[in-house]
Parts: C-alpha cells; sequence; structure tokens
C-alpha cells in the first residue's frame, strides 16, 4: 500500500510542479491575477504532497514496513522510536523527500510574502521554487536509488528473477548515525540548502521583471542570511558529532561531503558582504547576482559531488544513475541563469550616483577572499576527479593542502581585514574616532603578539593570529560596549535599557559585530587546536601513571559493563591537569549485541575554555591487564565552539532584539508609531 | 574603475591558478585501488592511498598490541596490511575501506591511517539486493 501510494504522490507533485510552473508563466506573461492566486495554490497542494509523503514514510519507519527497500536498510524492529523517526533523513533517498518538503515550505512562504509585488516578479520566483522542487520529484520518481518509497526486491534462486521480499527485519541503523547531533544535523543542514534556493527565485522574479530595488534586496539579504545561519548550525552540528562520535580527537578533515556542505556556506558568506555593498553603494549588483547562482548551484554540486562517485569520500552513498540527473540540472541552471542575467544586464550596471568609500571596498575584500577559499576548497577537493580528467592517476590533497591554501593564505588575510574593517566602518557612531580606534588596535595587536609569546608559543603563524584576534576582538567590543555607554551618558538611562534600546535600533551593525567576534574567536580554536593539538598512545595498568603534556593520567581500573543492548569494556582514568585540578574520565570500547563483529569508541572528554582532554580506547589486554589510550590533547577547541555559537547569534540575534524591544518596551513603540512611515517601512522592520 | 579591476583580475587569476596548482601537486597523494597498486612498481615506493574490501580470511585483530592485521581485497589480487592503532568503529570484514601509509620490505603494506567509508546505508546480510552484483 505505502509502496503504491508512495509513488502515486511522487507522480502527483510532479504534474503539480508542471501546473505551477504553467500557472506562474501564464500569471506573468498576462498579468492575470488568478493564474498567481492558482500558482500559490499549486504551491501549497506541493507542500501538501511532500508532508504528506514525509508522513507516508515515518509510518512505514515506526512500523516497520520492511518491504520497502529503504526502511528495510535504514531501520530494524529493536531501534529507539526517535531514531526510527530519524530515518527520515538518516539515507539518500530520504533526506531527498526532506529537502523537497523544505523547499516547499520556503516556497510556499515566499509566495505569501511576496503576493503584492508586480506580476512578473511573482511569475519568475514561484516557477523557479516549483521547477527545483518538481526536480527533486522527478529525482525520486525515475531514480531507483533515490526513491523512497521502492519495494525491496530480491533475485529469485528458482528464476533468476527480480520478486518482492520482506524480510523479518531490517538491517538496523549504522550506530554511529545513532546520536543526538544527528538528529538535528541533516533537516538543519537541508533547511539552508532549501531557504539558497529563495534568494535564486528572487533573482529570477526581479531580472524578468526588470527591477532590483531596496524592497527585492531586502527580501535577498533576509532569505541569505536566515539560510546560511541554518546551513552553518548544520554544520557546526556535524563536526561536532565528528569530535564527539567518530573518536579520531577532530572535527573537520576536509573530506569531500564535509567540504561540499562548506563551499555553499562561503560563496553565501562572501554574498551576504556584497548585498551590504549593494545596499549602501549601488554597485557590484552584478557580483551579487553572480554569488546568489553560484551558492544555489553549490548546493546542488555538493550532492552531485557525493553521490555521483566521482570524487571518492569516506562518507558513501554509493554510487547511481543520480549524479547524471543533477549534472544535467547544474548545467540547465548554471545556463538559464547566466542567459537571463546576459539578458538583463542593464539592471546589473552601478547606478549613476555610485560611490565607493573604504567600507564597500572592505566588504567587497572580504567578499573576493571568502570566495578564494571557496575556490581553493572546491579545486582540493575536485583535484581526485581533475587528475583523472586530464588523463593521470587519481589522487587526492592531503589537509595540508587546505590548511596552507584556505586557512592560512585567504583566511589570515580575512583576520586583518576584519581588524581594519572594523576600524573602518564601526568607529564612527560609538565615538570611538578612527585614530583612537588605530591606536587601540595597534596597542592591541602589540599585546596579544608578546603575550601569546610569553606564553610560550613559538609559532610565528599563532603569534600573528594571536595579536590580529586580539586587536579584532578588541576593537569590536570597544566599539560594543562604547556606543552602548555614549547612548546611556547622553539619555540617563539604565545600562541594561541603553543596550536594548541601542541593539534594537542598530541591530545588524551590532549583530555583524557578534557575529565578527564569533570568527574571531572560531580562528583561535581553530588555530589553538589546529596548530598545538596532540596526540599520544600511552599503554596504562590499573595503578600505573603516565604524563601526557602537561596532563597526569592514571588508570584506576578496567572493567566490564553490560547495558540493554551492549556490552562495553569501560576504563576509568584519573586525569589531573596542570594547576592541580582534576577529573575522572570513563572512555569505553563498546559491542553492540545486533553488531557484535564492530567496536564501537565512546571517547570521554575533559571540556575546559583552555583546551579539551580526549580520550579513547584504541586496545588492549582481554583480561584487564593494560589498555592502551589514545590522549588527545586539543588547546582552546571550546573556542571555536563558543566563536560559532556567536556567529549564530549574531545573525539572528538582532532580530530577536528587535521583536523584544518593540514588544517590551513602550516608549520605543510609541517612538515608531509617532515617526512618519519610512517610505520602504516593511524593509526597516525586516531587515534589522 | 572598470578598466583597472579587469586588468587587476587578469593580472591576479593566473597567479593564484599556479598557485593552486603547485600547492596540488605539493598536496596531493594517489588514491588507488589495490589491483592499480600492485601492477604499477613505481607507487610502491610512494606513500599512497588505497582502497578496497577487508578480507575477512586473515583478520587478525590484537589489541594487546593495538595492531590489526588483514588481506586488502581489490577485485583480483588482494595485498597484506599491518595497522596499529585506533580502529575506527565500522571497520570489520567486508567493510569497504580506505588505508594511507607505504608497502614494506616484507611486502606487507603498513597503514598509518585506517578509515572506514561511512555508509548511511547497510548493506543487507540476509538477501541480496537486486542492483548489487553477487560476490
Amino acid at each position: 500500500m505505502i509502496v503504491s501510494a508512495g509513488n502515486a504522490l511522487l507522480s502527483l507533485l510532479v504534474l503539480l510542479a508542471v501546473g505551477a510552473v504553467v500557472a506562474a508563466a501564464w500569471g506573468g506573461r498576462f498579468r492575470a491575477a488568478r493564474a498567481l492566486t492558482l500558482a500559490r495554490v499549486l504551491l501549497g497542494l506541493i507542500l501538501a504532497g511532500c508532508l504528506l509523503g514525509c508522513v507516508l514514510l515515518t509510518i512505514a519507519f515506526v512500523t516497520d514496513a520492511f518491504h520497502l527497500e529503504y526502511v528495510a536498510s535504514h531501520s530494524d524492529r529493536a531501534l529507539p522510536l526517535g531514531y526510527k523517526i530519524s530515518g527520515l533523513w538518516a539515507g539518500q533517498a530520504g533526506s531527498l523527500l526532506v529537502w523537497a518538503t523544505l523547499i516547499a515550505v520556503a516556497g510556499l512562504w515566499l509566495a505569501v510574502q511576496i503576493r503584492t509585488w508586480t506580476p512578473a516578479a511573482q511569475a519568475g520566483a514561484l516557477a523557479t521554487m516549483a521547477v527545483v522542487v518538481g526536480f527533486f520529484a522527478v529525482l525520486m520518481l525515475f531514480v531507483n536509488e533515490a526513491n523512497p518509497f521502492s519495494p525491496l526486491m530480491v533475485t529469485d534462486p528458482a528464476t533468476g528473477g527480480l520478486v518482492a521480499h520482506t524480510p523479518r527485519d531490517g538491517q538496523g541503523m549504522n550506530p554511529l548515525l545513532q546520536h543526538p547531533a544527528m538528529l538535528a544535523h541533516p533537516p538543519t543542514l537541508f533547511m539552508g540548502y532549501a531557504g539558497l534556493t529563495v534568494p535564486l527565485a528572487l533573482l529570477v522574479g526581479g531580472l524578468l521583471a526588470g527591477r532590483l530595488d531596496r524592497q527585492w534586496l531586502c527580501a535577498v539579504r533576509r532569505w541569505t542570511l536566515g539560510s546560511w545561519i541554518l546551513l552553518g548550525v548544520g554544520i557546526l552540528l556535524g563536526s561536532w558529532w565528528a569530535y564527539v562520535e567518530l573518536g579520531w580527537g577532530g572535527y573537520w578533515a576536509w573530506d569531500p561531503v564535509e567540504n561540499a556542505s562548506l563551499l555553499p556556506w562561503l560563496t553565501g558568506a562572501a554574498l551576504l558582504h556584497v548585498i551590504a555593498v549593494v545596499r549602501a553603494r549601488r554597485v557590484l549588483k552584478g557580483l551579487a547576482a553572480g554569488l546568489i547562482v553560484v551558492t544555489f548551484l553549490l548546493c546542488i554540486f555538493g550532492t552531485y559531488l557525493t553521490r555521483s562517485g566521482i570524487v571518492p569520500s569516506v562518507h558513501s552513498f554509493g554510487e547511481s544513475d543520480l549524479g547524471t540527473f543533477l549534472l544535467a540540472f547544474l548545467l540547465l541552471v548554471g545556463h538559464g541563469a547566466m542567459a537571463l542575467l546576459f539578458w538583463r544586464r542593464r539592471l546589473l550596471r552601478p547606478d549613476a550616483d555610485r560611490r565607493w568609500d573604504w567600507r564597500a571596498w572592505a566588504l567587497a575584500a572580504a567578499a573576493c577572499l571568502l570566495t578564494g577559499m571557496a575556490a581553493v576548497t572546491l579545486l582540493g577537493t575536485m583535484t581526485p576527479a581533475l587528475t583523472q580528467w586530464l588523463g593521470g592517476e587519481r589522487a587526492a590533497v592531503e589537509p595540508s593542502f587546505y590548511n596552507r591554501y584556505a586557512l592560512t593564505g585567504l583566511g589570515l588575510p580575512l583576520l586583518a581585514l576584519l581588524t581594519v574593517a572594523s576600524l573602518v566602518s564601526y568607529g564612527r557612531p560609538a565615538g570611538l574616532s578612527p585614530r583612537r580606534g588605530l591606536h587601540l588596535a595597534l596597542g592591541a595587536v602589540a599585546v596579544g603578539a608578546v603575550t601569546a609569546a610569553v606564553l610560550g608559543v613559538g609559532d610565528p603563524l599563532a603569534v600573528v593570529v594571536a595579536g590580529l584576534a586580539t586587536a579584532a576582538g578588541v576593537v569590536l567590543v570597544a566599539d560594543l560596549v562604547g556606543s552602548v555607554l555614549a547612548r546611556r551618558k547622553r539619555t540617563g538611562e539604565h545600562v541594561l535599557r541603553a543596550a536594548m534600546a541601542r541593539l534594537g535600533r542598530h541591530g545588524r551593525l551590532h549583530g555583524a559585530q557578534v557575529a565578527h567576534l564569533g570568527v574571531v574567536l572560531a580562528a583561535v580554536g581553530i588555530v589553538g587546536s589546529g596548530l598545538f593539538g596532540q596526540k599520544e598512545t600511552v599503554r596504562l595498568a590499573p595503578g600505573g601513571s603516565q604524563r601526557v603534556g602537561e596532563h597526569t593520567l592514571t588508570l584506576r581500573h578496567v572493567r566490564d559493563v553490560r547495558r540493554a543492548n551492549y556490552g562495553a569494556t569501560e576504563a576509568i582514568v584519573h586525569v589531573r591537569g596542570p594547576d592541580g585540578e582534576s577529573t575522572t574520565l570513563r572512555p569505553q570500547q563498546r559491542r553492540y549485541d545486533k553488531t557484535p563483529d564492530m567496536v564501537n569508541q565512546e571517547v570521554a572528554l575533559w571540556s575546559t575554555l583552555g583546551g579539551d582532554v580526549y580520550l579513547a580506547i584504541a586496545g588492549g589486554d582481554p583480561a584487564g591487564q593494560f589498555v592502551f589510550l589514545e590522549v588527545y590533547l586539543t588547546p582552546l577547541i571550546a573556542w571555536f565552539w563558543i566563536g560559532g555559537l556567536l556567529l549564530t547569534v549574531g545573525g539572528l540575534g538582532p532580530r530577536l532584539v528587535t521583536v523584544l524591544v518593540h514588544r517590551t518596551s513602550p516608549a520605543t513603540a510609541g517612538q515608531r508609531a509617532e515617526a512618519p512611515a519610512p517610505p520602504l517601512a516593511e524593509e526597516t522592520e525586516m531587515s534589522t | 574603475m572598470r578598466v583597472k579591476l579587469f586588468l587587476a583580475a587578469a593580472a591576479l587569476l593566473p597567479a593564484v591558478g599556479l598557485l593552486g596548482y603547485a600547492g596540488m601537486r605539493e598536496a596531493r597523494i594517489y588514491y588507488l585501488e589495490v589491483d592499480r597498486f600492485l601492477a604499477e612498481p613505481r607507487f610502491q615506493q610512494m606513500r599512497v592511498r588505497l582502497c578496497g574490501t577487508v578480507g575477512g580470511q586473515n583478520l587478525d585483530r590484537v589489541p594487546a598490541e593495538m595492531t590489526v592485521r588483514f588481506d586488502l581485497l581489490g577485485r583480483q589480487h588482494s595485498l597484506p596490511v599491518t595497522y596499529r592503532g585506533a580502529v575506527p568503529d565500522l571497520f570489520k570484514a567486508g567493510a569497504e575501506v580506505v588505508v594511507q601509509g607505504r608497502l614494506g620490505d616484507d611486502r606487507r603494506f603498513t597503514a598509518t591511517d585506517l578509515m572506514t567509508k561511512c555508509a548511511s546505508k547497510y548493506r543487507p546480510d540476509d538477501y541480496q539486493p537486486a542492483s548489487e552484483p553477487s560476490s
């Protein structure tokens, strides 16, 4: 039943998408409001269809419908309910359905949001959303490996033909995926990908309508920012999962699958910087349009990269002809977008009253560096395919390539630029004169670098980063605090009220500052853990001690642990830090009853702001006489997570503060109401 | 302004490209299948990355030495591998793995890194999927 219902639903989705495209095109061409309404309704129905598909698949998982190949290969009877539901996105076919659903959500949301725009603008945007979601429906319907509703077929030994088969139990979910981060990581990532379809849709609409005005730009900015943040959170969750679950002491391995999600994040960040230039100076519209297209294409390209098998990865979804479909779609969208941009190239020219200033240059330079980082990452990721296409032997690049070129070569100038840009663009509103700011920054560079050197940091790269990070941090915080204090002095308000008011009024500015502070902290975490991380394998007998770095490890004892669905060997290790503080860690090696021939690492972590102590059992004597422990000391890694969090808060925070300030402060609300409405009231509201 | 920008881009792009190419050559590591590796003596002198399947016959885990020995299976040939270190969770007979290291004098491949392919989809044991060639 589920097989036929699911496939019928997928066919219906394709038809609805075609209908929505036709209705939108009709509405745009003949300015027919009814046709546009029909397109909106059809988008609503597509969403309903996608949701129904998700519900069907969830029911299949919950009721152990192992006659579906997707369910049989991702679940089993004993799997906890939460993970059964997460089976929806644990594999390729299901994740495509989730992705399509999220695009449909974004499509309907957008349709409602822009319902007052000109028919041509609406038509372009709605048709684009329908085309993309329709493409996903076509993929699921026509590529067997991408269809979550395909029945499980086996070869009948008697006849040699294929017959439907329902196994007694499913194969279960990969134990590595049974982790809380995996409940949230894929959906968040897909939300980001789906959201990044919207700027493309808006671009097509804007170009068709012949108008790329402020309102349009605001909508693009809002959607890009929101999606980019979700993508970032998704990547962060994925890294955290890798760190705590995979047991190799790191959070990023520059694997193609990881890089695939990083690429649109980098170009999305570049796009946000270019949008700021376009907003303020009316230049670089072409670059913004190009980045919108590239960012969308990279979302699809990442999927192509990892599903087509052209680049080998340790995370493999298996090779299938999905790649051909994805490549065709990439080429179609890429060429279509280029043709459209060429046709409407006049719209992308700078306005007559264009003016560049230092801030615009700094933003444009940041966008170039971020795009460069994406290009380097793409080059490294594609090396196996490139070397093969060029007729040579297949070769990959080592992580050192990315570290040297993407992180050091481009990331370091980016950090330096951030420091300079903070002075150039933020200096004035806080009452911090550029000259004073410069003195402050130079002083901070010196203090940071000298402190690092005094603390025994020998690596010149780390000393430079310490100096730059201190300067960027000091300037950003000084400006943030300074502007609040300046307001307090002027109005006599309480500090907290002044801060809220300031954040409410200049949310975008301070949001960017908080986000940039996050980047600085993350850079400290990356450099600290990357350059000064230590790995040591120690052999410990019960009662024995060993020093690793400045920590002393003492093995108390080794014991066997038995739980409901696994048995484990647990080492109880006492760890004493350099300042006498101590803790007890309990790394485990588990054997799940379902997969007795596999050993699962359960790492134990002691996390402080100064660094982590990370323990994994690498082996040992079966009788418990000794164990081998892999000990990773990763200094400052906590700052990477804190930085990532701040980056998110900086992006989302201003909007929350605006809402809070307007709800809670009658004075501000009153002021707003009395003030004459600005020409683009919606924009002022939405963009802060 | 536009001309200047174009000139700057024209000057920078080849330089960046060249730098990237040089970096790529320097940091590259051959990524081969077992058969290809064994057929070509020049690879046997280098540090390489090999992919293949873990053979079940000579799979020997020695926790007391923190070592695992196994045959890495290619399409036709196999290569004995020794790896010392923490074994990733998904390692077992039949698992697809990637090893990095070099061939020793004793014709055993000494791996410094062992990665298992993290397939989100489990290969079923009690049925033979139609799309898979039987092995």
